[in-house]
């Protein structure tokens, strides 16, 4: 549930470092300290690296407020390409394995951190879907009881929830979960003209989907823009 | 919140869908090829072109579903435009693995016949497992002090968080890590809220959102003193226990909708006061703002200074994170030492205060004795173990005697959890298991004392 913060929320909090208050840095932590520890940990591993990742961004930040800069994006994503940035920087320096490994890391969690972005930036509602269905196991209809919507609108959520997840892994190649013999068909696997997603490591909005296979269907899914918001709740 | 393979939920008996989409032969057209391939057709529909045997009579268009299998005479049947509404909207379902088993076989069997399905299928299916669980308790609790030391040490803060807000700060950020990471349905667990009443401990039911707006409630208080809104309103009453019935009845309909919105309201109003504590100064001038703060251990209501006020939340905060964490099995340890001794320092001050109350209201078995104005009055020795412990010498006879460490009258020994947990009516005074020596009466009173100062 750590939704994207809203730009004034940003901007805030930006103004708060800038005073050097002290209760703003502890409230920045607890919102993106997970976010920027789980992308470095795929990069560099759990443990001493990461934190150290993770002290390097928010002392980053809290040194020179400046560094994030509103207009460009949202203050999460500017906390995620930097502790992507700087666990690249340090798998970089230690960097024994093979180039082709370093790559496909760096490819892997640029997928995961680009997929953490899209989850917690898509609508409330939808996400809720998904994670009634993923992570308690619930069917579709189960979820629809739960949120008290129909069942076509349950399968609505979560087809249009998986559609936004999917553009992370939309360019670039392979996201992490293929399978080893199936890297040959990456590249028809996601259609550019369905997609429009942002680029790697720059997150700097919300993925635009269009639903590519029934385009003139009536009742097609729509854009997030045009989901029912009862039932789910934003932070 | 293990993962799981898409398709096995609603019939377990049956054989789940492979992990792949497996094509697989209409049985209306035995002759056609198995997949249909298109100019777009990558993906499944071509690489299951070799294996389009293996489904041979498997019927796999489920009821319900709309697939009604429009078979052409000869070449590939196109599935009507109905049919192929309705399996494309169960795409997101199926790579979920949140349909039937029925649903499964119809929507796998599409696959065949429709690429453009084929593809979307794949690609929302390798979306899955970017859906990962937010684990902040995966964090060791232990780097937020780290990280905000280092930030501190490179650049002092010039409005620093008085040491007083320290532990609410700290208990405030665990508990919100643990409620970031229930299920969403664990927040209509059962939570029983103690504490002691004279001749039994009192009980009641609520829930986790229930326990959160409690804690809302109450911290309310607080921010009225530093010029912030009231949750409940300006005309709320002070009373702790009345305001938490105040805010279970108000936010019942909306909780009944939506009790994560508890945390929400709650989170926002903890940081708000952290920012307005920040901005207070910290300074010793502070000591003397009086947060109207009804307490148990005054008949007449009382205050407490805003430095006791934060800590007393912070004690809270960490108890009622203690209730919430053992209802749904979570692990959920003490307060690092250092707030958990401000705590205990709290409960230890407020003892004095406590005992006259119960003196006065007849319950004392141990006889007063009056102290000539001035002169140091018998003393119990409170000795509390553990990292939050040390020694602390309460006056017996009068909450405003001067206390002196010599001949104590009683010592009481008992760890620094098991003491919070008894002035949290966590535990009886009977389980506190307490070291003594001295007037029996004495330590009983002391003990009782303690109990006393919890309430709902």
């Amino acid at each position: 549930m750590a939704h994207e913060t809203p730009p004034r929320w940003d901007r805030a909090m930006r103004e708060r470092l800038r005073e050097g208050e002290a209760a703003a840095l502890a409230e920045l932590y607890d919102r993106f300290a997970s976010l920027s520890y789980s992308i470095a940990a795929r990069l560099v591993g759990d443990g001493e690296a990461a934190a150290e990742v993770t002290r390097e961004v928010f002392a980053g930040l809290w040194e020179s407020p400046d560094r994030f800069d509103p207009a460009r994006g949202p203050m999460r994503s500017w906390v995620a390409a930097e502790a992507h940035r700087l666990g690249v920087a340090r798998l970089r320096e230690r960097a024994a394995g093979e180039p082709e490994q370093l790559a496909a890391q760096v490819r892997a969690a640029s997928t995961a951190a680009r997929a953490d972005y899209i989850a917690t930036s898509m609508p409330a509602p939808l996400r809720d879907a998904l994670a009634l269905t993923r992570f308690q196991r619930l069917s579709y209809g189960e979820v629809a009881e739960r949120l008290g919507i129909a069942e076509d609108e349950a399968r609505r959520r979560l087809r249009l929830g998986l559609q936004l997840l999917a553009t992370a892994a939309g360019y670039g190649g392979t996201g992490e979960s293929r399978g080893s013999g199936r890297a040959e068909e990456a590249p028809t696997m996601t259609p550019p003209s369905a997609v429009a997603a942002p680029p790697p490591a720059a997150f700097t909005g919300p993925p635009v989907v269009t639903c590519g296979p029934e385009p003139g269907a009536p009742g097609a899914p729509g854009a997030p823009g045009t989901l029912r918001r009862d039932g789910g709740e934003g932070e | 919140m293990a993962e799981r393979e898409p398709g096995n939920r609603a019939h377990p008996g049956e054989a789940a869908p492979a992990r792949m989409p497996q094509p697989r032969r209409r049985t209306a057209a035995p002759g056609a090829p198995a997949a249909r391939r298109t100019p777009s057709g990558g993906g499944a529909a071509t690489r299951g072109a070799g294996e389009g045997a293996a489904g041979g009579g498997a019927d796999g268009t489920g009821e319900g579903t709309g697939a009604d299998g429009s078979t052409g005479s000869g070449g590939l049947p196109a599935p009507s435009a109905a049919a192929h509404h309705a399996l494309t909207s169960l795409l997101g379902a199926w790579a979920l693995g949140a349909c039937s088993a029925a649903e499964n076989a119809a929507v796998e069997d599409h696959l065949n016949d429709c690429a453009a399905c084929a593809e979307e299928a794949l690609r929302l299916r390798d979306a899955v497992p970017l859906l990962e669980p937010r684990r902040s308790l995966d964090l060791d609790p232990g780097l937020r002090d780290q990280v905000l030391e280092a930030c501190l040490a490179r650049r002092p803060a010039r409005l620093p968080l008085p040491s007083w807000a320290g532990p609410y700060d700290a208990e405030a950020a665990r508990l919100d890590a643990l409620l970031h990471d229930m299920a969403a349905d664990e927040w209509r667990t059962a939570v029983p809220l103690r504490w002691f009443t004279e001749g039994a401990m009192a009980e009641h039911a609520t829930t986790v959102a229930g326990v959160m707006d409690h804690l809302l409630a109450v911290d309310g208080l607080l921010a009225r003193a530093l010029s912030l809104p009231d949750p409940l309103g300006e005309s709320a009453p002070v009373d702790p226990t009345l305001r938490t019935h105040a805010q279970w009845h108000s936010a019942a309909p909306a909780r009944a909708l939506a009790p994560q919105r508890a945390h929400t309201e709650w989170r926002e109003q903890t940081r708000a006061l952290l920012s307005a504590a920040g901005r207070t100064g910290g300074g010793p001038g502070l000591t003397s703002v009086e947060v109207p703060y009804r307490i148990p251990e005054l008949l007449d209501g009382g205050t407490l200074s805003l430095p006791d006020a934060f800590l007393d939340r912070a004690f809270a905060c960490w108890v009622h994170g203690d209730d919430i964490a053992r209802a749904i099995d979570y692990p959920y340890g003490p307060p690092q030492g250092a707030h958990l001794r401000m705590v205990v320092d709290l409960v230890a001050r407020r003892l004095a205060g406590s005992l006259a109350q119960r003196r006065r209201a007849g319950l004392a078995l141990s006889p007063p004795r009056l102290t000539p104005v001035g002169q140091p009055g018998r003393t119990v020795h409170l000795e509390v173990e553990g990292s939050g412990g040390g020694d602390w010498y309460i006056p017996l006879d009068s909450p405003t005697a001067p206390v002196s460490a010599a001949d104590p009258v009683a010592r009481v020994a008992l760890e620094d959890v098991a003491f919070c947990q008894l002035a949290s009516g966590r535990i009886s005074p009977d389980e506190a298991a307490a070291g003594t020596e001295g007037d029996e009466r004495i330590v009983h009173d002391l003990l009782f004392a303690a109990a006393a100062l919890s309430r709902l």
